[in-house]
């Protein structure tokens, strides 16, 4: 039953009114939170900035410079002189300090017969002056402590960033110097596949900060394959090497030149990068073609405003065939990989611009808000092999002129919610040929499994045609275009998971969840092959619905990890279950 | 393709999922204010207790030196009966507890708080009564018509280690955009951390009554 009484009262003392006028006034009055408000400097909850960071290393470090580790108390009557920094601890200051004073994550004390004379910065901690005490020079304090930590030799160096999976595999050591920071980085680069098996990167890369605004950035990586070509097609050895210029303030944007032998997918659908390494991995499937890509590139990315992204880049590759190799799965590792199929051989020249806004309000978890991307490339070649394939697929390309295609790519998602629980998510994604010749093998798409179309197998609209029997497989179309949505419901159940005197067990800890979403989905998708003819649909033209295929399923999303269960609404398909390590999208 | 085949999958899902969650330690409690005129509307504020914070392991942290981080969101919803409630805002705000060893005494930072942002306590008592305190959020509907709060807590330990995704938080860029490319090593990850370590936070809801604004 609401109160009938209401009052009239302005902001400024809304708070200490309700609460001598509420029913908390018996108790403690509430506090009252403004989250307008504005913010005083000291109690702004704040990291240090990198340039402060760097200045605490630098003075930490040099030799000319008086440390402490741990409390040290200065007593009353005792002098001083010099630079002073202390790493984990409260510098208590009763007597007299000549000099700049750094305080590494601790607390700064300046009691009552206390004086410092110089500049004083306080990182992870509190500056704190007794009546009487004097502090002479500024005073510039940081609650979150500074991200460093003291290493064996005795110096304060960088701490890392917290390590991803990826980096699990991986290790790394920075050093900073002369103006440089040089990083030696040892580790995988991206996911296990029948190409490579799992690559090992190596080398060093470089910052150099040139301008308050612009930094220097130089990555050297040396890529070793785990596995090898009998047939030598593929290079055992990869490299990638970058040279950028990264403009930070106020627009972030990055200039760069990249000189790279990798092996790139064909297409990154129906898994993700790390889904598809897994399942490689564990049932030697591997969902993914490959070829090999060597040559230069320069780019250009920015951000002029926030959630908006440019790119264009203009490369020169040599794109070659490689074949699959026979690295070890934990399941069926008896089994022949599948093939990896032949694309058209040749030396590419690409330009490719792309166009991204984002307004999602989670990158990881959205729950609102737009994600729009968009790309564009073109690309000529007057060096190339084409495979053959039958008229019906791929007219003959040219052979008396320069080969140039250009192609495509639209994702466009929306995030939204019905109430706090109950979210609706819509994504269209597709794209392919756009104008020229016909696309080479290696841009051509197709759609099925995964998670495009869970309900159908691996490729189920692929083009191919009974006149071209390729065992690889290889995705033959010319466009693809697919919708999908989503309505998740977060149920508040869980598995396991419990919270009892506040310990878990080990096994709730480790396969426990809570408040899983339930998700129902929709997808349907199709993919074609553009132009004229029979089986072909015009160019200007996407096929009639009757001939999309559409599934409907059914997931647990425990945060990440999922089951999902589809089934075709057409055709003969099985009932198919998958596990995602990701949201859908 | 026979209707109970599609039923199995769906029965398995319902089963693995109709495991009861425990209570969270963490409890928040959330009421509305009395009606009050602001800016010639009569609306109803949130009212936001924590209770149980410093019971378990929050507690541990806290003693061992660790600050905590509560970081509060609320978000307000218009309630369209019958039909897709519709998302206004989201307003936030939080609040630091630290152990202070040397003063031996805690200090509980809450920038956006009127009068007193930062309080000093002596003793474990006084903090745990200071935290549990009401406190009433400033959060106002836009229009009028049928309102709900949604209140969102989160509880963590502030260490060195998460220190580059905070900056990131407190420069407002979101989290770790190599992370966001993604998002299936993340979840990897969380599934090591809690192999490895158990869960880095926690997080409790907790939605008001519909009220009306007039």
């Amino acid at each position: 039953m609401r109160r009938p009484a209401w009052r009239f009262i302005p902001w400024g003392t809304l708070g200490l009114l309700l609460a001598l006028a509420g029913p908390a006034a018996a108790q403690e009055p509430p506090i009252v939170i403004d989250p307008d408000a504005p913010i005083a400097d000291s109690l702004r909850l704040s990291a240090p900035p990198p340039e402060v960071v760097e200045q605490l290393l630098t003075v930490h470090n040099d030799s000319a410079t008086t440390r402490f580790l741990g409390t040290f108390v200065l007593p009353a009557g005792s002098r001083l002189s010099g630079v002073v920094s202390l790493f984990r601890g409260m510098l208590v200051v009763g007597g007299q300090i000549t000099g700049p004073i750094q305080v590494i994550n601790g607390d700064l004390w300046v009691s009552a017969t206390g004086r410092i004379e110089g500049d004083v910065i306080v990182t992870g901690g509190r500056i704190r002056v007794d009546p009487g005490g004097v502090i002479t020079g500024t005073q510039r304090s940081w609650s979150d402590p500074a991200p460093v930590y003291r290493n064996t030799v005795g110096k304060l160096a960088l701490r890392e960033r917290a390590r991803t999976v990826g980096d699990l595999a991986s290790t790394s050591r920075s050093f900073y110097t002369a103006g440089i920071s040089t990083t030696l980085y040892l580790g995988t680069g991206g996911s296990y596949n029948r190409i490579e098996g799992l690559p090992i990167v190596i080398g060093p890369s470089f910052a150099h900060e040139a301008t308050p605004t612009v930094d220097l950035r130089l990555d050297l990586r040396g890529i070793i394959r785990t596995t090898t070509d009998p047939t030598r097609i593929r290079d055992r050895y990869g490299y990638d090497a970058r040279m950028e210029l990264v403009f930070g303030v106020p627009a972030r944007a990055v200039v760069g030149g990249r000189l790279r032998s990798e092996v790139v997918p064909i297409e990154e659908a129906p898994w993700s990068r790390t889904e598809a390494g897994w399942l490689a991995f564990l049932m030697h499937e591997d969902p993914r073609d490959f070829f090999q890509a060597r040559g230069p590139e320069v780019y250009l990315e920015a951000e002029p405003v926030k959630g908006v992204t440019l790119l264009a880049s203009l490369r020169e590759d040599e794109e070659r065939s490689v074949r699959a190799t026979d690295p070890i799965s934990v399941f069926r590792s008896g089994e022949a990989w599948r093939p990896n199929p032949l694309i058209d051989d040749g030396t590419y020249r690409t330009l490719r611009l792309g166009l991204g806004w984002d307004s999602r309000n989670d990158r990881v978890d959205p729950t609102s808000g737009w994600l729009l991307r968009g790309d564009w490339e073109y690309g000529v070649s007057n060096d190339y092999a084409p495979v053959t394939l039958p008229r019906s697929i791929r007219d003959p390309l040219p052979e008396n002129r320069e080969y140039h295609y250009s192609r495509f790519w639209v994702d466009a998602r929306r995030y939204a919610r019905f109430d706090p629980d109950t979210r609706l998510n819509l994504r269209v994604v597709g794209g392919g040929w756009a104008g020229g010749d016909p696309l080479p093998l290696q841009r051509r798409v197709s759609i099925g499994g995964g998670d495009l179309l869970p309900g159908y197998g691996f490729r189920a609209r692929d083009c191919s045609s009974p006149r071209y029997v390729d065992p690889a497989g290889p995705a033959l179309c010319d466009r693809a275009l697919s919708f999908h949505a989503e309505l998740r419901r977060r149920t508040g159940l869980g598995l396991l998971y419990r919270l009892q005197r506040g310990e878990l067990t080990e096994l709730d800890r480790i396969f426990g969840f809570d408040k899983a979403e339930l998700v129902f989905f929709l997808n349907s998708g199709t993919a074609w092959l553009a132009g004229d003819g029979p089986g072909k649909v015009p160019s200007n033209r996407i096929p009639v619905l009757r001939e999309w295929a559409t599934d409907v399923g059914v997931g647990l999303d425990t945060g990440g990890l999922g089951l999902y269960a589809a089934t075709a609404l057409s055709g003969d398909e099985p009932i198919r279950f998958t596990i995602r390590l990701q949201r859908r999208f | 393709m026979s209707r109970p085949r599609f039923l199995l999958p769906l029965g398995i899902v319902v089963a693995l999922a109709a495991h009861p969650v425990a209570a969270q330690r963490v409890e928040l409690q959330v009421t509305l204010s009395n009606d009050t005129l602001v800016d010639g509307r009569l609306i109803r504020l949130p009212q936001v207790r924590t209770l149980n914070l410093l019971a378990g392991r929050w507690g541990q942290a806290l003693r061992n030196s660790l600050p905590l981080r509560l970081s509060y969101q609320i978000e307000i919803w218009r309630s369209r009966d019958g039909w897709i409630d519709q998302y206004e805002k989201t307003v936030e705000w939080g609040i630091v507890v630290r152990h202070e060893a040397l003063f031996d005494q805690y200090t509980v930072t809450t920038p956006r708080a009127r009068g007193a942002p930062e309080v000093s306590l002596a003793t474990w008592e006084a903090l745990d009564r200071y935290l549990s305190r009401e406190r009433l959020i400033l959060a106002r509907p836009g229009g009028r018509g049928t309102y709900y709060f949604h209140v969102r807590l989160e509880v963590t330990t502030l260490s060195e280690d998460d220190l580059e995704e905070l900056e990131r938080f407190v420069r407002g860029e979101g989290t770790d955009p190599d992370r966001d490319r993604n998002p299936a090593n993340r979840s990897v990850l969380q599934f090591l951390m809690r192999m490895t370590g158990g869960l880095q936070s926690e997080r409790v809801e907790q939605r008001t009554e519909k009220f009306v604004v007039r």
